[in-house]
């Protein structure tokens, strides 16, 4: 074991932990005052709740002894066999136990990206359930077939830096069926508002950016040089996917708005996460100019279909994820990592065509699960509240409390 | 608790842009008014909505900030104040350019008890 890889790993682990609150303020930035502390403590609550699941539970399905290629068994359960000897297969210089520490991070913030479709009008106790079965049904599967010795995505020969199609593609996809199944909020369509704390929206993105060095470096799981570079391309292309943002706001006669800064530079992040640890600067560069591209259009397109999927996470992570994973069958190259495989741009075609049926497998895969998941719990326990509690707000109607007391 | 021997009093309500509010303050004497108080409000007129930038595209809001000056006179010098007022706001329009931030409404209406407590 290496004392420098475990603590690069720790400290990364930690980084990714504060994502999941910066997901929190980030959302709740954009909403009305009176639904700012519920759409945080969704974000929260995904903390506390998928800890517990993935110690229990979760990560022996994502990642203990492999069963037909599909998902872990349960032998690993309670962290049964995960202790402090390093497990080689994924990561030799560090302990089994920190390892599972950082995956566990990954497995938190996904659902947590989710409640940004369905802000709003959520009732808070469905959605815990809901998360629990997404992670359980849709999360711990993805996991293991991309990243599980046996995983058959993986066998496929499917490269996924940093979770770009584990934890982007379908949570985003996750956000655009709930968007469908569940109703639109009443004023959808009807009342424009403003969003309730542009600063705190910022100070997510920020909050995100900084742990996202964590979520892309650690993902080089050692204290190293390809964790370097992952940093690298991952600052590049959440700036030029943030310029990007401004060029389109200009093409269009806007103002350089705030909140296009910090969506063009989650946008980039998102993009460039599957493909940090496999491809150059220069590459980092176009993943993030095309990613704000391919999710500013989306955007437009989700208000032309007119879904409510209320802050654009379909749009924001699922289209950039689904790029990202794209770009990466594109731009890999094994001068960049010898562990990697070359793209399509350096003469290799099977790495695109593998990435191509992984997006479209998580695609089809997190949509149908996330419309049956959510059907259902939604048969049994509405998850969306009644009219009376959406206008009051849910932060009264659902936790009793008001973000800024008046006097 | 003391009850003012004055039963006729007007309450003014100024609704202007915020930039306009130091000229107005300058231009009040304070002794004139048993009451003077700032809110800030949001106010929907004529001069129609305003564009803000949203991540794609842009939203309208219709409501535009203002400052609301809030004066209790005695009913007798409502006409010199209500002067005081035009004229400061009015002193201050200077462009077609500031026209529609200069737009502003003076609200008077009768008051039937100022009640005053808790000073001398």
């Amino acid at each position: 074991m290496n004392p420098g890889d475990i603590a690069w790993l720790l400290f990364s682990a930690s980084l990714v932990m504060l994502m999941t609150p910066a997901v929190g303020f980030f959302y709740g930035g954009m909403v009305r005052r009176k639904n700012l502390l519920s759409t945080i403590m969704l974000s929260f609550a995904a903390l506390l709740l998928i800890t517990l699941q993935w110690v229990y539970f979760g990560y022996s399905l994502a990642f203990g002894p492999d069963v037909a290629h599909l998902i872990g068994d349960l032998s690993w359960a309670g962290l049964k066999h995960v202790g402090l000897a390093p497990f080689t297969d994924y990561a030799a210089a560090v302990p089994h136990l920190a390892f599972m520490l950082f995956q566990m991070k990954f497995a938190i913030i996904t659902p947590a990206l989710i409640s940004g479709a369905i802000v709003e009008r959520i009732r808070f106790t469905s959605f815990l359930v809901f998360m629990l079965l997404w992670t359980t049904l849709v999360y711990d599967p993805m996991a293991h077939w991309v990243w599980g010795v046996g995983g058959w995505l993986r066998n496929l020969g499917a490269l996924d830096f940093a979770g770009g199609t584990v934890v982007h593609i379908t949570s985003g996809v996750a956000a655009l069926a709930m968007s469908i199944v569940l109703r639109k909020r009443k004023t959808y369509g009807n009342i424009e508002f403003e969003p309730y704390s542009i600063p705190l929206t910022l100070l997510g993105a920020v909050l995100l950016w900084f742990g996202w060095f964590g979520f892309n470096g650690g993902s080089a799981l050692g204290a190293n040089g390809l964790a370097v570079h992952a940093i690298i391309t991952t600052n590049v292309a959440a700036a030029s996917a943030a310029l990007t943002w401004l060029v389109l706001g200009q093409l269009r006669k806007g103002r350089p708005s705030v909140i296009g800064v910090a969506t063009g530079s989650v946008v980039g992040l998102v993009a460039i996460t599957p493909a940090c640890g496999f491809v150059d600067i220069n590459a980092a560069f176009w993943i993030g100019v095309v990613g704000a591209i391919v999710s500013y259009l989306s955007i437009k397109l989700t208000k032309r279909l007119k879904l409510d999927d209320t802050l654009d996470v379909w749009a924001c992570h699922g289209m950039a994820g689904t790029w990202g994973a794209l770009a990466t069958g594109l731009f890999a190259s094994k001068a960049v990592n010898p562990a990697g495989v070359d793209g399509l741009f350096y003469g290799n075609s099977s790495l695109f065509v593998a990435q191509v049926i992984s997006v479209a497998i998580a695609w089809v895969f997190s949509f149908t699960m996330t419309w049956l998941i959510a059907t259902v719990v939604n048969a049994i326990r509405p998850l969306t509240v009644d009219e009376p509690a959406e206008a009051i707000g849910l932060d009264i109607a659902q936790h009793g409390e008001e973000a800024y007391a008046s006097l | 608790m003391p009850v003012s021997k004055l039963n006729k009093y007007k309450r003014i309500e100024v609704l202007v842009n915020e930039v306009q509010l130091e000229g107005l303050k300058q231009a009040l004497d304070p002794t004139t008014c048993a009451l003077m108080e700032i809110t800030p409000v949001k106010v929907r007129s004529e001069q129609g909505g305003l564009q803000l930038e949203w991540r794609a595209g842009t939203y309208t809001i219709d409501f535009l900030h203002k400052a609301k000056l809030t004066l209790v006179v005695p009913a007798e010098l409502t006409d010199r104040v209500m002067n005081q007022i035009l004229t400061a706001c009015r002193g201050q329009a200077t462009t077609e350019a500031t026209h529609a931030l200069e737009a502003g409404y003076v609200l008077v209406s009768d008051l039937e008890q100022v009640v005053v407590f808790g000073s001398n």
